[in-house]
């Protein structure tokens, strides 16, 4: 199985250690995986993208319009995303904002969830949201957002095994583990949960 | 990780980073000295090899220029070394870089050089595939993690070998893909250092010893390429060349992207992987040319493999020149970036490669099917994020405080010219602080801001740089000002960490392991008489000391001291909050503080402005600055920070 998965997100909300566990988690259970992690001037909240392929292809970048999901932990990066989105596929869109400069001087240049779901329904994708930022601040760390989309993920598309990550996701966490699989259980269940047809 | 470096285990697999693979490579090549000066994407390997637990010296340099100089003692010695550096430092090491190469070496020298096409971390857009030439290096050009680990231990091999310095050069791409790894066996290499007087080699004086050790620079190029050659892997389909008449020459990670798309084409061409840029395969490439008619180069930046690959074709075809005959051989046709068909500049992706690659066939090869939106749709949507300082950083104090000073002395940030530097510092040149005016090298703030004021430019002219960067290029220009005589106004702006490219000591940073040499030290013993230090965060001395630096005569330095919070969050932070009854909300203040301060702590819900405790740092500019005076810092409620 090939599959493509396309994150992105700011700097700072720890899209490395998305990408990482959800590489690693893979290769526990004999998979192979890559990833690469496109950061930019990653410390100064700027745009992060990260390309996870799972299968044999070593090729770093995901082509435009072959990822099969895409994952936004910050709202409006998913439009960072959604060039890589194929037709059919999901793109799963945390509800938390973190609103630049520009959009704080003028709000109604930031888009709103519904624009979101509309322009991805649109075009023959489909958005789910995640209200990881809630789940985060439930748990009582709001770094552990990465972890809360990684369940929700992971429940959406089983392209691994929830405890192979949870174990992957203890081995890597250089803080809070616990907090860290609270959160990814927290994504998981609520995706679980909801039905979304 | 620590393990993953320094565990023996031949065989054993793992998901290493390119950074990480070369990393693991010094180890397993027994190098005794990591050394460079930090610059994306290059920075990891000395930071995890000084963290390793290895018997490795890793640390960093004052400047790129000392860390070759330095690692070539070690070499000379007959220990292995390795220097790291980005695209701008190798720059700065090229004067000795070229020095050290004619002269050759003894223990392995390897460059790991990153370069940056697309400059995703800003700076020049340079090919520094340029320098094998310039400096006669060999220069080995990865395509994967795994080649990141085989080619860095080749180079160390080769470098003794030829006995001369060897290049290992990866992109920002590269440098950051994480794929499975093979690990190689760990070399124990235990060598005493000696060093030997032999002027020939070691010295440059005199016209026949330069032009001789030319020759052998030469020379050891040469038997590079008789080492590497096999190292180019040439893939020759049986029968697809006859079909399409097409081949592929590929370097870099452009090799990659293009298995990727022949892969989804389900395309076979006869293709070349360029892994020793310098010297090209011209063996390989022949072979090659045997099988088609028309030839793609795919490659970033500038057209280096595309140029030896037409030189290789016409000498493929071209008569011989002792029997004068016609090899009765046809010219390939070479594509690339001379007709346009391959980008010259910023980064290639597998979509620009099956772009390119579809133009070389002729014919259409299919696009993954995305979503049904037009381009400007996605592109629309993006929002674009101002580069800013972050909450509480102490030099958003530093410009507010410079602004503040100018504006009480009559004065405006546009007519006042602020030269920058390199490094978080020049951030200043966004909104809304629209204070800094260039940017160009390391260090060259001082020397610019010099010049344009001796040319007679009538606007005062200030400049402003961090601690790294003086560290780094700042004595010598500051060094000449004193020297000459001139009036310059020196900001420089000390958090005690080179910031921006993630935490890396200076010579100057509290708690370091050898001596420290503060700013201010360095300073007066180059002669400036005026040097003051003073809090960012203490707003008002730090107007009044910017006043008066604005105003004396002769270089005077003001060292604004404050450490990054990024690194070292203030132990004890007074929460700030936003009096609500006092705020008059956006809409209703002059300048609101979200605007004039930028800092992402203020936030907006609708017209209102709340601080967001979770990324507030209570610096308390916010409530400096407020003229309603509705940010308060919240005394009595004093919180110890959890993280």
């Amino acid at each position: 199985m090939s599959v493509n998965v396309v994150a992105a997100g700011i700097g700072g909300q720890g899209i490395v250690l998305f990408s990482q566990v959800l590489a690693k988690a893979l290769l526990r259970e004999h998979r192979e995986a890559s990833f690469y992690v496109h950061a930019g001037l990653s410390q100064l909240g700027g745009s992060v993208r990260s390309h996870v392929r799972v299968g044999e292809r070593v090729c770093p970048k995901v082509p435009r319009g072959a990822a099969d999901l895409v994952v936004a932990l910050e709202m409006a990066e998913v439009f960072h995303a959604l060039q890589y989105l194929k037709k059919g596929g999901k793109a799963l869109v945390s509800e938390d904002t973190q609103i630049p400069y520009h959009a704080r001087l003028r709000p109604r240049s930031y888009p709103t969830r519904e624009s979101i779901g509309e322009l991805v329904a649109r075009g023959g994708g489909k958005a789910v949201f995640v209200p990881a930022g809630r789940i985060a601040r439930e748990v009582g760390e709001v770094l552990t957002l990465n972890m809360a989309m990684l369940g929700a993920l992971l429940a959406d598309t089983p392209l691994v095994d929830a405890e192979s990550a949870v174990l992957t996701i203890r081995e890597e966490s250089p803080r809070f583990a616990d907090k860290n699989v609270e959160a990814f259980w927290k994504g998981y269940q609520y995706i679980k949960g909801v039905d979304f047809e | 990780m620590n393990d993953l470096l320094t565990a023996g285990g031949t065989g054993r697999e793992a998901l290493l980073s390119g950074n990480q693979a070369i990393a693991r490579a010094c180890v397993e090549a027994g190098v005794s000295l990591a050394i460079g000066f930090p610059g994306t994407p290059t920075t990891p390997v000395v930071e995890m090899l000084a963290r390793s637990g290895a018997e490795i010296t890793a640390r960093w340099a004052v400047n790129e220029k000392v860390a070759l100089d330095f690692a070539a003692g070690f070499s000379w010695a007959g220990m292995r070394s390795l220097v790291t550096l980005k695209m701008s430092g190798l720059n700065v090491a090229a004067d000795s870089l070229l020095s050290v190469a004619a002269s050759g070496t003894e223990g392995g020298l390897v460059l790991y050089v990153g370069d940056d096409p697309n400059v995703y971390y800003g700076m020049v857009e340079q090919d520094s595939r340029h320098y094998a030439r310039l400096a006669s290096v060999p220069m080995l050009c990865p395509s994967t993690p795994q080649d990141m680990l085989t080619f860095t231990v080749l180079a160390f091999d080769l470098s003794e070998r030829i006995r001369g310095p060897v290049f290992l050069l990866a992109t920002t791409v590269l440098a950051n893909t994480f794929s499975k790894v093979t690990l190689g066996e760990l070399r124990r290499v235990r060598r005493r250092a000696s060093f030997s007087f032999d002027i020939d080699r070691w010295t440059k004086a005199g016209s026949a010893r330069c032009g001789r050790q030319h020759q052998e620079a030469l020379a050891r190029v040469e038997e590079a390429g008789r080492m590497l050659e096999e190292k180019n892997i040439l893939v020759l389909p049986p029968g697809a060349g006859s079909v399409e008449k097409v081949g592929v020459v590929a370097t870099g990670v452009a090799w990659d992207y293009l298995e990727e798309v022949l892969d989804r084409a389900g395309l076979d061409l006869p293709r070349l992987k360029v892994a020793s840029v310098h010297p090209f395969p011209r063996e390989r490439a022949a072979r090659l040319f045997a099988q088609v008619s028309r030839v793609l180069v795919l490659e970033e930046l500038d057209p280096i493999v595309e140029d030896a690959v037409r030189a290789e074709a016409t000498r493929y075809s071209a008569p011989s020149t002792s029997s004068g005959s016609s090899t009765g051989r046809p010219c390939p046709v070479v594509i690339g970036k001379d007709d346009g068909v391959v980008p010259r500049t910023g980064d290639l992706s597998p979509d620009s490669v099956r772009a390119a690659l579809a133009q070389a066939l002729g014919r259409e090869l299919p696009e993954s099917g995305g979503l049904d939106l037009a381009p400007g749709e996605i592109e629309g949507g993006k929002v674009p994020r101002l580069l800013t300082f972050c909450p509480g950083c102490p030099h958003r104090s530093t410009y507010y405080a410079l602004i503040r000073a100018m504006r009480e002395l009559g004065r405006s940030p546009a007519d006042t010219v602020v030269a920058g530097d390199i490094g978080c510092t020049i951030l200043g040149m966004n909104e809304p602080f629209n204070v800094c005016w260039t940017e160009v090298s390391m260090g060259n703030s001082l020397a610019l801001a010099a010049g344009l004021a001796a040319a007679g430019v009538r606007k005062p002219v200030v400049a402003a740089l961090g601690d790294g960067t003086f560290f780094h290029a700042g004595l010598p220009p500051l060094l000449d000002a004193v020297a000459e005589g001139a009036d310059l106004p020196v900001i420089v702006l000390d958090n005690n960490w080179m910031a921006m490219t993630g935490m890396q000591e200076t010579v100057g940073s509290e708690g370091r392991r050898g001596a420290r040499v503060t700013i201010e030290k360095a300073a007066r013993g180059l002669g400036v008489r005026s040097v003051t230090v003073r809090n960012p965060y203490l707003v008002r001395p730090a107007v009044r000391a910017m006043k008066r630096l604005l105003t004396a005569p002769g270089v005077n330095v003001l060292v604004m001291r404050a450490p990054c919070v990024a690194h070292r969050p203030l132990p004890w932070i007074v929460p700030v909050e936003v009096d609500q009854r006092r705020c008059p909300g956006m809409e209703g203040c002059e300048r609101s503080c979200i605007e004039a301060l930028a800092c992402p702590a203020l936030v907006r819900e609708g017209d209102r402005v709340l601080i967001a405790a979770e990324y507030c740092q209570g610096c308390g500019l916010c409530s400096h600055y407020c003229p309603r005076r509705a940010i308060r810092r919240r005394f009595l409620r004093a919180r110890r920070r959890e993280r």
